[in-house]
C-alpha cells in the first residue's frame, strides 16, 4: 500500500493542509479575544470574502462527491435538478430577505437566529427551539463532509489513509484553523480553499476530456447507452416534473436557512457587499457546477460500474490522470469539505454560548469565547463518531437536510416581513415542519397525501396555512417591537 | 407587510422585477421548451438539458444586476464608515 505513488499524494496532500493552516493562523493573529471579533469578524467582510465564505461554505461535499455522483446515477439532468433554482433564489433571498436579517444583526447587534426571533416576538424559548432544530438538522451536514473526507483519502491514497485517518486528518485541520481564528479564520481559509478547488475543477474538466478522446468523444460514449437515456430527464424518476420543481424549491429554501450561511448574511461589512455578492453568485455556481457534472457525465461511459457513485470523480483523477495530479485532485476535494465544514462547527458552537449559555446563565464575555472553542472539540468528536456509523449517499444525506432547514423559512423569516406574526404562529410553523417531514419520512403519513411532489412541498404549503391561522387566533405581537421593526425596515427590501 | 418590501411591490419596476422573479421559477421546468427528451447535443457534446441550465442561470444573473440598480439605498446610519473602506463595492443605483 504505501508505494512511491501514494507516499508522493499524501506529501502534496499535506502541504496543502500545512498551507491552510497557515491562512488560519494568520487569521487568528489578526483576531482578538471579544465576542464579536471571534464569532462574527467584526462584522468587516468585503465582497469578495463574503462571497467566499457564502460560496465555499455552501460548495461542500455536495459538488466534489455528490454532484458528480448523481450525474453519473442519473445523467445530465443532475445540474438543473439540485442546483439551478437555488442558484437563482437563494441570492434573489439574500438581497431581499438577507438584506433585512443584516439590518436587523446591525441595529440590535444580534449574533444568531434564536436571539433575533425571541427578540422580534418577546419570546423566552422559541429560540432555543430554533437553535435545537438548527443543531439536529446541521449534524447530517457536517457528516457529509467528514464523510467526504474518509472517502477521497482512501481512494486516491488506495488505501494508504483508511477512510477513519481521512475523515480524522479533515477534522484536526478544520479543527486547528477555527479554533484559533473563529469567524475570520473561517472566512480567509475559505477564500483560499475556493479558490483551489475552484482551480482544480476547471483543470479537471480541461484535461480529463484528452485523456477519453476529447470532449465530443466523452458525451457520444455516453450517449450510446440505452438510447442516449441519460442526455436528457425523460427517462429519469427523480426529474420528472413534480420532483424536480420540489427538489429545487428544497434547496433553495434550504440553503438559505443554513445557519452558517444565516449568521455569515450578518458578516458583511455594508448591505452593498451583500447585494453584490448575490449578483456574482449565480456565475460561481456555473463555474463549479458545470465542471462538475459533465465530469460525473463523462465517467459513465468509463466506469460504469462503480458499487458507489459517490467515488467517480476520485476514480477519474486516479485512473485517467498522472500520480502527481492526484495529490492536488485530493486537496482540491479537501478543500470544498473544510470550507463548509468550519462554517458549520463554528455555528453550532456560537449557538451553544450566545443562545444556551449566554441566555441562561448569565457567562462573561471571556468565558463566552472559552466556552465555543470547548463546544468545538465537542462536535468534532461527536462528527468523527457520526462518520464511522454511517455511510449514506452524500445527496441522500443531505437532501433530507436540506428539507429540515428549508421547513424553518417561513416560521422565522415571517419576522422580518408578516406585521400579523407572533410567537406562537413561528412555534407552530417550526413544530409541525419538523414533524411532518418526519412522518413522511418515517412512514407515519402516506405518501399518497405528496400528490406526486417530494414530502416537502405539502409539508411546506399546510405549515404556512397553518401560521395564518394559528397568528389570528392568538394574540397580536408586542406593539412597541414591531414598532422598532417597521421603522427599521421603512425602506428596505 | 412590514416595510417596503421586494414581495409586495407597489411601483410597475419592482412589479415587473418580482414577475420576472416568480417566471424563473416556472421556466427552471425544462420542459415547457421541449427539452424532457430531446437529445440535442451543443457544440457536439454539451447535452442540452446543461446549456439551458447554464443559460438560465445567465438570465437570473441579468435580473439580479436590475434588483442591483433598482434597490433601494441602506440608511446612512448602517453605511461604513470612511475608514471601513467599502472600497470594492461598485456603484449601487438608487431607489427608483
Amino acid at each position: 500500500m504505501a508505494s512511491g505513488s501514494n507516499l508522493l499524494v499524501v506529501a502534496i496532500t499535506t502541504v496543502y493542509l500545512l498551507i491552510v493552516l497557515g491562512v488560519g493562523h494568520l487569521a487568528a493573529r489578526a483576531t482578538g479575544t471579544s465576542r464579536e471579533d471571534y464569532l462574527m469578524a467584526d462584522r468587516s467582510f468585503s465582497t469578495i470574502i463574503l462571497l467566499a465564505a457564502l460560496f465555499a461554505t455552501n460548495m461542500t461535499a455536495v459538488v466534489m462527491i455528490g454532484a458528480p455522483g448523481l450525474a453519473y446515477s442519473a445523467g445530465a439532468g443532475a445540474f438543473g435538478f439540485f442546483v439551478v433554482l437555488f442558484a437563482f433564489l437563494f441570492p434573489v433571498f439574500l438581497m431581499t430577505v438577507g438584506y433585512r436579517i443584516w439590518m436587523v444583526g446591525k441595529e440590535f447587534g444580534h449574533i444568531t437566529p434564536a436571539q433575533i426571533i425571541n427578540h422580534r416576538w418577546d419570546a423566552e424559548y422559541l429560540g432555543v427551539l430554533a437553535m435545537v432544530m438548527f443543531t439536529i438538522w446541521t449534524i447530517p451536514y457536517i457528516l457529509v463532509g467528514v464523510q467526504g473526507g474518509g472517502i477521497v483519502f482512501e481512494a486516491l491514497t488506495n488505501g494508504l489513509v483508511p477512510y477513519w485517518l481521512g475523515a480524522a486528518i479533515v477534522l484536526v485541520v478544520v479543527g486547528g484553523y477555527v479554533y484559533q481564528g473563529g469567524m475570520r479564520g473561517t472566512g480567509w481559509t475559505n477564500a483560499f480553499q475556493g479558490a483551489v478547488f475552484i482551480v482544480f475543477l476547471l483543470a479537471m474538466f480541461l484535461w480529463v476530456p484528452t485523456r477519453i478522446g476529447g470532449f465530443d468523444s466523452a458525451t457520444q460514449a455516453v450517449a450510446q447507452i440505452n438510447d442516449g437515456v441519460l442526455l436528457n430527464r425523460g427517462g429519469i424518476p427523480p426529474f420528472q416534473p413534480r420532483s424536480w420543481f420540489s427538489q429545487g424549491l428544497i434547496v433553495a429554501f434550504g440553503a438559505f436557512m443554513f445557519p452558517h450561511l444565516f449568521v455569515r448574511y450578518m458578516t458583511a461589512k455594508s448591505v452593498k457587499n451583500l447585494q453584490q455578492t448575490a449578483v456574482l453568485y449565480p456565475i460561481a455556481v456555473i463555474v463549479v457546477w458545470t465542471p462538475a457534472v459533465l465530469l460525473g457525465f463523462w465517467g459513465i461511459a468509463q466506469f460504469p460500474d462503480l458499487a458507489n457513485p459517490d467515488f467517480i470523480l476520485p476514480t477519474l483523477v486516479g485512473e485517467l490522470l498522472p500520480v502527481w495530479v492526484v495529490g492536488f485532485a485530493l486537496a482540491g476535494i479537501l478543500a470544498a469539505l473544510m470550507s463548509s465544514l468550519d462554517g458549520q462547527v463554528l455555528t453550532l458552537s456560537t449557538f451553544f454560548t450566545e443562545d444556551v449559555l449566554k441566555e441562561f446563565f448569565n457567562i462573561s464575555e471571556y468565558r463566552e469565547v472559552y466556552y465555543t472553542r470547548g463546544f468545538l472539540i465537542l462536535i468534532f468528536v461527536a462528527a468523527f463518531v457520526g462518520a464511522m456509523v454511517t455511510r449514506d449517499s452524500i445527496v441522500d444525506t443531505a437532501t433530507f437536510a436540506f428539507s429540515g432547514f428549508g421547513l424553518m423559512f417561513f416560521p422565522i423569516c415571517s419576522a422580518f416581513y408578516w406585521r400579523r406574526s407572533n410567537k406562537y404562529s413561528a412555534y407552530a410553523g417550526l413544530i409541525w415542519g419538523f414533524v411532518g417531514i418526519w412522518a413522511f419520512e418515517l412512514g407515519l403519513l402516506p405518501n399518497s397525501l405528496t400528490f406526486g411532489f417530494l414530502p416537502f412541498v405539502p409539508v411546506l404549503l399546510s405549515q404556512v396555512i397553518l401560521m395564518i391561522v394559528v397568528a389570528y387566533a392568538t394574540g397580536k405581537p408586542p406593539k412597541d417591537k414591531l414598532e422598532q421593526y417597521e421603522e427599521l425596515f421603512e425602506h428596505v427590501w | 407587510m412590514i416595510g417596503d418590501s421586494f414581495w409586495t411591490p407597489k411601483r410597475p419596476v419592482r412589479i415587473a422585477l418580482l414577475g420576472a422573479v416568480l417566471a424563473m421559477v416556472v421556466l427552471h421546468q425544462s420542459e415547457l421548451f421541449g427539452l424532457m427528451s430531446s437529445q440535442t447535443l451543443i457544440l457536439g457534446w454539451i447535452p442540452v438539458q446543461i446549456a439551458y441550465d447554464v443559460a438560465y442561470l445567465l438570465v437570473g444573473t441579468a435580473i439580479l444586476a436590475v434588483m442591483y440598480l433598482v434597490a433601494p439605498e441602506p440608511p446612512s446610519e448602517h453605511e461604513p464608515t470612511a475608514g471601513d473602506s467599502a472600497s470594492d463595492s461598485a456603484t449601487g443605483g438608487s431607489d427608483r
